[in-house]
């Protein structure tokens, strides 16, 4: 599957992007950006691991591998931010700026890896026909 | 509106300003009050970042906002950047109450570590550290009114599960009496 090594290499982009970002800002003095950067780092290697999990358990399926893959690696995406949705509304309620922002940097991360994997799916179901 | 100097609010304050993003933010705003995105495209920030340290910096007092119509405008607070940095710190030493605003902060602090959301996360293990949550949950109760077993559990449970170790530990603290079942506030 081609989509394994291309979304691999994506995340590989991503975490060298972000860690770049975050020494930039810690030489500037930010260090609250580079704090909110730090959890966005946090979260891909989350999702990281999480796709390691969803390869290793599509490659013990030989009929259907991608779509074991994509249940597998879909599904975190819909357990793991549960609770920083939940997060996020209670800080909301009790004005808690700074929790709500971690929340939504985190919920939009993940979110962020889950639009590049439909994508890369589409794009091999696109070239397989 | 300037805030009163405490230790507290210099240290809010400084925070606010030990950071290089705030500190760009505040410098933005020097020659005019600023809407967000408009902060957020000179200083190619995106907008919910922007407003994060806005929120910081209105808590330390130094910026305020109004409403224009749909939106916020941000402008300088010149009447908290303008005060000499010596008002702040003499300010803080030589507080009469500087035992007492501690002593204060401290039980926030500890408030703030296991209260969150109105839950508490674990019951302290220091007696000293208990003490000060015990304090804090029995405010819940109210002075001259009695109360059933049923009632104080109740409200304990509002903020953690073993209410009973809680309801024992506010009758061993004399926080709360109790006699013949009934409880009520000390």
């Amino acid at each position: 599957m081609q989509i394994i090594q291309t979304y691999q290499n994506y995340i590989t982009t991503l975490k060298a992007e972000k860690k770049a970002v975050i020494e930039t800002l810690l030489e500037n003095h930010c260090k609250d950006d580079a704090t909110f950067k730090q959890v966005e780092l946090n979260i891909i290697e989350i999702f990281e691991k999480m796709f390691e999990i969803s390869v290793k358990k599509s490659n013990a399926d030989a009929t259907h591998p991608t779509d074991t893959l994509k249940v597998t690696f879909l599904a975190f995406f819909e357990k793991i931010p549960q609770n920083w949705h939940t997060q996020r509304e209670k800080s909301r309620q009790f004005d808690d700026a700074s929790t709500e922002y971690t929340e939504t940097l985190k919920i939009e991360q993940a979110n962020a890896m889950k639009h590049k994997f439909l994508s890369l799916l589409e794009e091999e179901a696109h070239g397989a026909h | 509106m300037v805030p009163t100097k405490n230790i507290d609010s210099a240290v809010q304050l400084f925070k606010a300003l030990s950071d290089g993003s705030r500190l760009k933010i505040l410098s933005a705003l020097m020659d005019a009050p600023k809407y967000v995105e408009i902060i957020a495209e000179r200083l190619e920030l995106a907008p919910s970042t922007v407003s994060f340290h806005l929120k910081k910096l209105e808590e330390a007092g130094l910026v305020e906002k109004t409403k224009d119509q749909y939106y916020t405008v941000y402008a300088i607070n010149k009447e908290i950047l303008d005060l000499p940095l010596s008002d702040w710190v003499s300010d803080v030493y030589g507080s009469t109450d500087a035992e007492s605003e501690r002593e204060a902060a401290y039980k926030q602090k500890v408030i703030d570590s296991f209260i969150k959301y109105k839950q508490l996360k674990s019951i302290p293990v220091q007696r000293k550290k208990r003490l000060i949550i015990l304090e804090y949950l029995v405010e819940s109760f109210a002075y001259n009114k009695t109360y059933t077993e049923k009632e104080v559990n109740l409200i304990i449970a509002d903020f953690h599960d073993d209410f009973a170790t809680i309801r024992k530990e506010m009758v061993l603290e004399k926080l709360l009496a109790r006699e013949n079942g009934m409880y009520w506030r000390i």
